[in-house]
């Protein structure tokens, strides 16, 4: 990795460490290997959101021409949100794209994550499944993001019921994975999940 | 005339001038007071010759001009230079010019009595031995204006010390060189303002190495200053807002053509567009500063020929508004207009990304060091007709004269 880019991450992994978020858990960073280019970060989700109580993980890969290229980051614990995929956890974030800006660091792309986890743009969505719910069932888009928050992310609000309907399906010889994400995209219509899968 | 002529006899005998110290002139005075009351109740002849022993020592010593009074009875000697005077041979060469100034007015003295050379010698040493020698080697070294300063004395230590020929200057408060000479007050005035003005450029320095020292770049979060290798030193300044980088990691940034030219254009903490960048060894704080430093940098590339321009053989797409030199090989300057649409045979497909600015050239060109291969690989892959002009009226007006968007079709 080019030099600039060691030296650099060095020094924000540091700033991140002594940083005010992390005394309150906010986020965090480790590193993976000693290469310095891959870093696991880790965020909460923000108080007063479906994400509340989730502790998300993220997989940064530093580039070589960082901090004159973004760093790619994408959410490895899965998450209902419009603007990550459900699927690979692939994020649609500006900065992380065009609006990159050299002097930003791996604090303020966490920080930003965080900001989108509180203020999704369903009109510029990474989910159009997720994104259509968000803006016609937006109800049940809250509760399926708690519920994954709960399922994958440490969350405190599992619902019972939708889990209920994961079951029968995993009943069915469905994969729980697939399952759940098929009724959430199905606005937990168990019917219709059903038929989507074996269509 | 008497009285000139006695004060020149003055100096010429004894290298003291006239700024000894103040004891001997109140002697001097205490005798002239004797002096003219004496020669009002006597004539005696022998009186008379002791009293003009007495002006002599006093005007010697103290150096006052005598009164009127004194100089109806007193007629210097004809020519009493003439006699075998004891000069100190490292005195020789600095008393000279006053010596030869005074044997040409001791001829016109006409006759008088002559003291004998003991006399006067005798008189001389019996008054200085009380008005103690370090009046004569206080005195020794100031001489007339145009006398030189010992060079060595001014940076140091002279080894002649108060022996030495030339003149050991008066110690500056500034830059701490005897420097300052002791009878010349315009050659004190001007080293006085230009030690002054070099201790503002020093303080300038040290307050400009002061605020630079701990600034981090932006980009690469290395203190700029502690930069390696030291080439790197260098500040990156955007006219537009006051975010630090250094030269190279924002020049780096606005080379990044995978971004739009909004963005990289902009400062990558505030997002405030600047046209270009300006290299500078220090940071500046205040509004004067950058803004002299702008213009010393626009006044710099403005002499440098313009590559497209090529001495009058190539055109340049800027016209006009370049900021690198226009000249023919004589070196006459042209202005050649505006900027010209060179049409391309292309269709005209634009796209943002595209977009050169007149300072990414500034920018590109200055950091040849640098990759100047992709900057001509840019240009290279297509040809130079390619680069065509936006219209003019879309991109001049509003626009900061200074930034001109060029597309690239």
């Amino acid at each position: 990795m080019a030099n600039i880019a060691t030296q650099r991450i060095k020094r924000e992994f540091k700033e991140v460490v002594k940083s005010e978020e992390v005394a309150r858990c906010a986020i965090r960073i480790d590193l993976v290997n000693d290469s310095w280019s891959e870093l696991r970060g880790e965020i909460a989700g923000p108080p007063d959101t479906p994400y509340e109580g989730g502790v998300f993980a993220l997989e940064i890969l530093v580039p070589e021409t960082y901090p004159f290229n973004p760093p790619k980051v994408r959410f490895l614990t899965k998450i209902w949100h419009p603007n990550i995929s459900s699927v690979t956890g692939a994020i649609c974030l500006d900065i992380l794209k065009d609006q990159w800006a050299a002097a930003m660091t791996l604090r303020t792309v966490l920080l930003s994550l965080q900001a989108l986890l509180a203020a999704a743009e369903p009109d510029d969505p990474q989910d159009a499944v997720v994104a259509r719910q968000y803006k016609e069932y937006h109800n049940i888009f809250k509760t399926t993001a708690q519920h994954w928050t709960a399922i994958y992310a440490g969350g405190p609000n599992r619902i019972g019921e939708y889990e209920t309907r994961v079951t029968r399906l995993v009943d069915m010889g469905v994969d729980e994975l697939t399952a759940r994400a098929v009724l959430s995209a199905n606005n937990w219509d168990l019917e219709r999940a059903t038929e989507t899968i074996f269509s | 005339m008497a009285s000139g002529a006695s004060v020149e006899f003055d100096r010429s005998t004894s290298t003291s001038s006239s700024s000894s110290s103040p004891h001997p002139k109140s002697k001097s005075k205490d005798k002239t007071v004797t002096l003219t009351t004496t020669s009002s109740d006597s004539s005696h002849k022998v009186s008379s010759a002791t009293l003009m022993k007495c002006e002599k020592v006093t005007t010697k010593v103290g150096g006052e001009p005598p009164g009127p009074s004194k100089s109806k009875t007193f007629k210097p000697p004809e020519n009493w230079v003439d006699a075998p005077e004891f000069v100190p041979s490292w005195l020789a060469s600095s008393t000279s010019s006053p010596k030869t100034s005074a044997s040409s007015e001791g001829d016109s003295f006409g006759s008088g009595e002559l003291p004998s050379y003991s006399e006067i010698v005798g008189e001389k040493i019996g008054a200085e031995q009380d008005a103690s020698s370090s009046v004569v080697t206080q005195a020794l070294p100031i001489l007339d204006s145009t006398s030189e300063l010992c060079p060595y004395a001014m940076v140091g230590e002279c080894r002649y010390g108060y022996k030495c020929v030339l003149l050991h200057g008066l110690k500056c408060d500034y830059c701490g060189q005897s420097c300052l000479h002791p009878s010349d007050a315009t050659q004190r005035e001007r080293h006085m303002k230009e030690c002054v003005e070099q201790h503002e450029k020093d303080m300038e320095l040290s307050f400009a190495v002061a605020r630079s020292i701990d600034k981090i770049c932006g980009i690469c979060y290395e203190k700029v200053m502690s930069k390696n290798p030291p080439g790197e030193q260098r500040f990156g300044i955007l006219p537009s807002c006051a975010h630090c980088y250094c030269l190279s990691c924002i020049r780096r940034w606005r080379q990044a053509r995978q971004f739009d030219n909004k963005i990289i254009r902009a400062c990558p903490e505030c997002r405030v567009t600047s046209d270009f960048v300006c290299p500078s060894r220090y940071w500046v704080d205040s509004k004067e500063e950058k803004e002299k430093l702008i213009e010393s940098y626009k006044v710099a590339l403005s002499k440098k020929p313009c590559r497209y321009y090529r001495n009058g053989e190539g055109q340049c797409p800027f016209g006009n508004k370049c900021f690198y030199l226009h000249a023919l090989p004589n070196g006459t300057v042209v202005d050649v207009g505006p900027p010209r649409r060179i049409s391309g045979a292309q269709g005209r497909v634009r796209t943002t990304a595209q977009t050169l600015s007149i300072w990414e050239y500034i920018e590109e060109w200055e950091m040849q060091w640098l990759d100047i291969e992709d900057f001509m690989g840019m240009f290279d892959s297509d040809t130079t007709s390619e680069f065509s002009l936006p219209d003019m009226d879309d991109d001049l007006d509003g626009d900061d004269e200074l930034f001109l968007d060029w597309d690239r079709m």
